[in-house]
């Protein structure tokens, strides 16, 4: 079981790289967490620092992540389920 | 001409000290002959900058958004950073760097995603050169401050205050309603009859004080347990935030609020000291000054990951050489780190400590 998450942090205040498909957010100790759009696609939540031990919980639904893919250009890995 | 000693994260050389090993034990910066008297200290995510008295600006760490504005990448030195004006202020956002000049106009050089440039709709980048954010009357005093993804300023003149702020706004840390973000400089706040003399800005919270010492202002999203009500008498001694929680100088004390995984809210049960002078806050650590009898003593507490609060019961000189992070001290209680003579200058950045004297 993994331990608990520093802060929890909601996507829209995380920064989209189109060109790495990661999303990063600060992490305090001056470097990035960082998490693949794939992986929040397939449920992961938790984004880490490479260099220390913090993690964050990224707070979104999976609709969240269709505005990300059209600004890169990808598809999801399966159609996203739009609530309408 | 200052002495500035440091410790903690240091990799992209934000310390200075012409290497980029986390270090756990207080080190002499060597800084450049021509730097006079240290004024201010700021820091972003991995990069450093020094104003001294001469009104020139020193730059060490990451350059990869052009913060620093030099030719290099990366700088594990200070650096005279390119200004044909003398600077009177400046703050740091994540990547970017605010100075205010002499003619009280607001530059900004860096990157940022979230409107920190405050150079309007959709400019997240102002490549290798000084931009132009806003300017100020001559003679007003204006004061900056930055977080990861905001900038303040206050403008105090004759008529009173008036603050500016952009960049994040999806706490309303600086409006209602919130919005994704501020792009340009913004009145947050005016008033003709209270002046504005500290701003202490969390990761999405800021904290406005007079000079009164009233909170006058408390935005976005202040941790929970945070009290405002029994907190605007007049007993605040200093107000600082690290990015999740809240602290108060108040007789002798530090009062905490917010996020406590890694010791970060003051624990006064573990020290022993009662006259605390100042205190300031690091991203995830803070740092107070005592004074006992003749000698000053500085002391770290909270997130301690990099070496950024010292070793636990360690050495309080400054080290010839170097102690790299061994991660003996993760959480850290209050920890004396260093003794002086003459009261020291302290700051803290993103897993760093700074003293200089
Ligand atoms: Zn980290």
């Amino acid at each position: 079981m993994a331990s608990a998450a520093y802060d929890q942090i909601e996507i829209e205040d995380m920064v989209f790289h189109p060109e790495t498909q990661l999303f990063t957010y600060p992490c305090p100790c001056g470097d990035r967490f960082e998490v693949f759009i794939d992986d929040l696609f397939d449920g992961e939540t938790r984004a880490v620092c490479p260099s220390c031990s913090l993690e964050i919980d990224v707070i979104f639904e999976q609709e969240d992540l269709a505005e990300y893919y059209e600004e890169a250009g990808v598809q999801p890995p399966e159609p996203l389920a739009i609530a309408t | 001409m200052s002495r500035l000693y440091c410790m903690g994260s240091n990799g992209q050389g934000q310390l200075g000290l012409s290497h980029r090993e986390d270090i756990i034990a207080l080190q002499e910066v060597p800084l450049p002959e021509s730097l006079n008297k240290i004024k201010k200290l700021n820091c972003g995510g991995n990069h450093t900058i020094l104003l001294d008295s001469n009104g020139s600006i020193y730059g060490t760490g990451d350059n990869n958004e052009s913060q620093l504005g030099l030719p290099e990448k990366v700088l594990a030195q200070f650096n005279k950073l390119q200004c044909n004006v003398k600077v009177k202020d400046i703050a740091c956002s994540w990547t970017s760097t605010l100075i205010l000049t002499e003619g009280n106009e607001l530059l900004i050089m860096g990157k940022g995603f979230k409107g920190e440039l405050g150079l309007g709709s959709g400019v997240v980048s102002t490549e290798n050169k000084w931009v132009s954010v806003m300017k100020f009357k001559q003679g007003n005093t204006v004061k900056l401050y930055g977080s990861l993804q905001n900038f303040v300023v206050v403008d105090n003149s004759l008529y009173g205050s008036i603050i500016y702020g952009w960049g994040a706004n999806t706490k309303c840390q600086l409006l209602s309603p919130k919005s994704r973000k501020v792009e340009k400089p913004t009145v947050l706040w005016e008033s003709s009859n209270t002046t504005i003399q500290e701003v202490a800005m969390g990761k999405d919270f800021f904290a406005f004080i007079d000079d009164q010492r009233n909170l006058v202002k408390l935005t976005g999203n202040v941790p929970q347990s945070f009290d405002l009500k029994n907190r605007t008498k007049k007993d605040i001694l200093g107000i600082h935030c690290m990015w999740t929680s809240i602290h108060l100088q108040t007789a002798n004390q530090i009062q905490s609020y917010g996020n406590n995984r890694y010791n970060q809210l003051f624990d006064n049960t573990k020290f022993d000291r009662d006259n605390v002078i100042k205190f300031v806050a690091g991203s995830e650590h803070g740092i107070l000054v005592t004074k006992r009898e003749d000698f000053f003593e500085v002391w770290c507490w909270g997130w301690a990951e990099h070496g950024n609060c010292g070793i636990l019961n360690g050495p309080t000189e400054v080290q010839t050489s170097i102690h790299i992070n061994d991660q003996s001290n993760i959480s850290s209680p209050p920890n004396m780190i260093f003794k002086c003579k003459k009261e020291p200058f302290v700051y803290g950045g993103c897993a760093t400590t700074w003293i200089w004297v």
